[in-house]
């Protein structure tokens, strides 16, 4: 397993660019620091990585596979910085604070779950019979109307997975959001939500086109924050769910697929 | 008679020397439309222009004449000063520039090489100088005060104001009165103690101190819990007013510290989030009037006071127009602080309303606590540092406004010297981190001065970090996060000419002329555009 890891690790690394991390050790460290460091935790970062670090509307931090890096120096730029185009925002917080934080977060490691199903299966009906293929795309194969899920496995907790198969409508993420527009000619424009501003706005269309909107133009429009993927839950059974998972829990960039 | 003879000679030849920026040109700022001389052109700090060439039927013939780039990727927030066809300007960090604003090219650049250790909550900024005679003077992002020859960019003094390493920096723009030059520090969040202090223009010498915060033995030390005075915050890191009739100085002040957790300050905490009144030659406070006592939102007062002579409840009166951080909308007779109204000006949550003293009442669980509070405004507020307006020709007060919340969190806060001293940090500060499913909005905002009521808005999609600009054109120039600048009817918000320069804009726009044509320039991004109106 630990092979695994860092295989996957390794990957991530070659796949994203990550500069060499510098070498640092926190100095605060102490269960005192932990302590200190959940209570901010729990204040802050609680919402979106949930409450034991398996992630919610962010990622699982718990599994030392981070985009951005794992090491204690990594973690503090992360945090101290923010992550740009993402909701990870920067925060505002004394370096021993940060450090304490980042003392709670690294205790917070542990060791992969094994997936309950069977990924190979999972792999079959994500093409096939769930037909997430039509949507999704992985390693550069698939549909554009959902998410990219190329590097989902090194992002989401196997719980996050389920929900979000079963209960998608929990996870829509502004990045998510949908736009249905009519223009004053009557033409009815729908896509996914890129860009907005106060004269215009930015999506791409369910054909997959670029389109850009002058709101002077729309008779009208509005914004649908509700997802657009179908719930599972009847749809496939326990053990196909299970093997779904399975499958996406292996997605860790390019190559990293079975 | 030689000696009267070379008297004689030197103040006619002072009085005509191109460029040089007398305390009486300053005062008269009014009677120069064409050049921009401090902060917020008059001292009356209304923002509004006598240049009435670019106007709301024609507006829409602006074209770019040109960019200056500021090679710097931090916030670019100054304002320019701009005297006899010469624009002085700060970019980031601390940078000064002289160009010829009729092209935009650099006369001489001065670099203050910033140490690498300073304490700024809030980027690498400057915004802006001031001038007084052949003088700039910057202040500087580890606490120095300097005065710069305005021909060459020579360096003629330079003075220490606090250790920077205590978390003291300077990120305003200095204000030149009389033979004075006055200056504040930034550093609410990390355990100042703050000051203002006024120099010598010619010398550097120190005229005097003014602590934001009282010390033992001084009225309102009692309104600090134990020694929490020490390390209160009180900045001031905004440019004041003056009254040169009352031969009065107004500069509001910043948040108390720790920001999120006032266990530790208990008390009203004077003179953080208030307006003090201060007499220019000795410093000496003359009243003061607190907008939030106790704060423990990070609602700074240190908006520009803009003062405004006009008919109020029934007779002239010397007014001071407010609009806060924390949601309301005051007016304050400017001869003794008096509190004349108060109204909201945007959705806020942690006040009931005000009282007959305009003092608020404070609404029960709006503070921030460990699990967190859901509170209007968000910690930008709903306004905050970006320049209002008044036009004395459409009779109305403008301001950019955020309608936004944030969830305030109440942390631990320990003293380290030169570190932040916030307790906690609130979430929700800008929309494009924001995850909830109500982003918030911004907006630029007409409000009637008598009465607080709004007249009109022009809403965006994104917030907005611009200052606004009003013209004898009745133009309103100001930008957004977005990156575009625009123009507004000042009678009824519509949008008469808007241009994507693909920049956040977080500074305020100026004009001026530069033969004898109209100029309008504003920062987006890391560049400042100017337009004027095609031939």
């Amino acid at each position: 397993m630990r092979l695994l890891l860092v295989s996957a690790f390794f990957l991530t690394w070659v796949t994203v660019g990550v500069a060499e991390e510098p070498e640092n050790t926190n100095p605060h460290t102490t269960p005192e620091d932990v302590a200190a460091g959940g209570r901010i935790y729990r204040s802050h970062c609680i919402e979106c990585h949930g409450r034991d670090g398996t992630g919610g509307r962010g990622p699982d931090i718990t599994r030392g596979d981070l985009r951005y890096g794992n090491s204690d120096a990594a973690l503090a730029d992360t945090i101290s910085t923010g992550i740009p185009g993402t909701s990870m925002p920067l925060f505002f917080f004394n370096g021993k604070q940060l450090w304490q934080i980042v003392a709670f977060v690294q205790s917070l490691q542990r060791d992969e779950p094994e997936p309950p199903g069977d990924p190979v299966a999972g792999a079959a009906i994500f093409g096939g019979k769930g037909g997430c293929v039509t949507c999704h795309m992985v390693d550069g194969q698939g549909g554009r109307q959902g998410p990219d899920l190329t590097t989902v496995g090194a992002r989401r907790s196997l719980r996050h997975l389920r929900s979000a198969i079963l209960e998608p409508n929990q996870w829509v993420s502004p990045q998510d959001w949908k736009i249905q527009a009519k223009t004053k000619g009557g033409v009815r424009v729908e896509g996914i939500r890129l860009n907005e501003d106060t004269h215009s706005l930015q999506l791409l269309d369910s054909k997959d086109k670029l389109v850009s909107l002058v709101k002077g133009d729309l008779e009208r429009y509005r914004i649908i924050k509700v997802s657009s993927m179908p719930a599972y839950a009847g749809q496939l059974s326990q053990s196909e769910v299970d093997d779904l998972v399975a499958y996406l829990y292996t997605l860790r960039g390019k190559g990293a697929s079975p | 008679m030689k000696i009267l003879l070379t008297v004689v000679l030197t103040i006619l030849w002072s009085a005509n020397l191109p460029g040089q920026v007398s305390y009486q040109r300053i005062l008269n700022a009014d009677d120069e439309p064409g050049n921009w001389l401090t902060y917020s052109r008059t001292y009356n700090s209304q923002r509004y222009s006598h240049l009435d060439q670019i106007r709301k039927d024609n507006v829409k013939n602006l074209e770019l004449k040109w960019v200056f780039q500021a090679k710097s990727l931090e916030n670019f927030e100054a304002t320019p000063l701009v005297v006899d066809g010469i624009m002085y300007l700060t970019r980031p960090p601390n940078v000064v520039v002289a160009l010829d604003a009729r092209t935009g090219r650099v006369f001489w650049t001065y670099h203050h090489k910033v140490p690498k250790e300073v304490s700024v909550c809030c980027g690498l900024v400057n915004r802006g100088l001031a001038i007084l005679d052949n003088l700039l003077f910057l202040g500087t992002l580890d606490a120095r005060l300097q005065a710069l020859d305005a021909k060459t960019g020579s360096l003629v003094w330079d003075v220490k104001l606090a250790d920077f390493r205590d978390g003291y920096a300077v990120t305003m723009a200095p204000l030149a009165v009389k033979d004075k030059v006055i200056v504040g520090m930034a550093g609410g969040e990390y355990g100042i103690r703050g000051f203002l202090e006024a120099y010598e223009a010619k010398t550097g010498k120190k005229a005097w101190r003014f602590h934001t915060i009282p010390g033992p033995g001084e009225p309102g030390n009692e309104t600090w819990e134990g020694d929490s005075w020490k390390t209160g915050g009180g900045s001031a890191w905004l440019t004041g007013s003056f009254d040169p009739e009352l031969n009065l100085l107004y500069w509001g002040i910043g948040n108390p510290g720790p920001d999120w957790n006032g266990d530790l300050r208990e008390g009203d905490n004077l003179y953080s989030d208030s307006v003090v009144a201060l007499n220019p030659d000795n410093g000496r406070l003359q009243w003061h009037f607190q907008f939030t006592q106790h704060d423990v939102w990070d609602y700074d007062a240190v908006q520009i006071p803009v003062l405004v002579d006009m008919e109020f409840g029934g007779r002239e009166r010397k007014l001071m127009l407010w609009g806060n951080r924390n949601g309301f909308y005051y007016v304050l007779d400017r001869t003794d602080g008096r509190f004349l109204l108060g109204k909201a000006f945007a959705h806020q949550t942690w006040a009931e309303g005000l009282d007959e003293n305009g003092r608020p009442i404070k609404r029960a669980g709006a503070e921030p606590s460990v699990e967190g509070t859901l509170t209007y405004p968000s910690v930008q507020g709903a306004t905050n540092w970006y320049s209002p307006s008044y036009s004395p020709r459409s009779g109305l007060f403008y301001l950019s406004v955020w309608e936004y919340a944030s969830v305030y969190y109440k942390g631990d806060p320990t003293y380290v010297r030169g570190e932040r001293f916030i307790g906690s940090f609130p979430r929700g500060v800008y929309p494009d981190v924001m995850v909830d499913t109500d982003p918030g909005y911004g907006a630029v905002r007409a409000l009637d001065p008598k009465t607080g009521e709004r007249k009109w808005e022009y809403k965006m999609t994104s917030v907005t970090e611009g200052g606004v600009l009003t013209t004898a054109g009745d133009v309103l120039f100001s930008g957004n996060m977005e990156g575009h600048v625009f123009a507004l009817d000042v009678f009824d918000g519509s949008l008469l000419w808007s241009r994507n320069l693909g920049g956040r804009v977080i500074s305020s726009p100026i004009t001026y002329l530069v033969d004898d044509k109209q100029h309008f320039s504003i920062v987006s991004g890391h560049s400042l555009y100017t337009f004027v109106l095609k031939d």
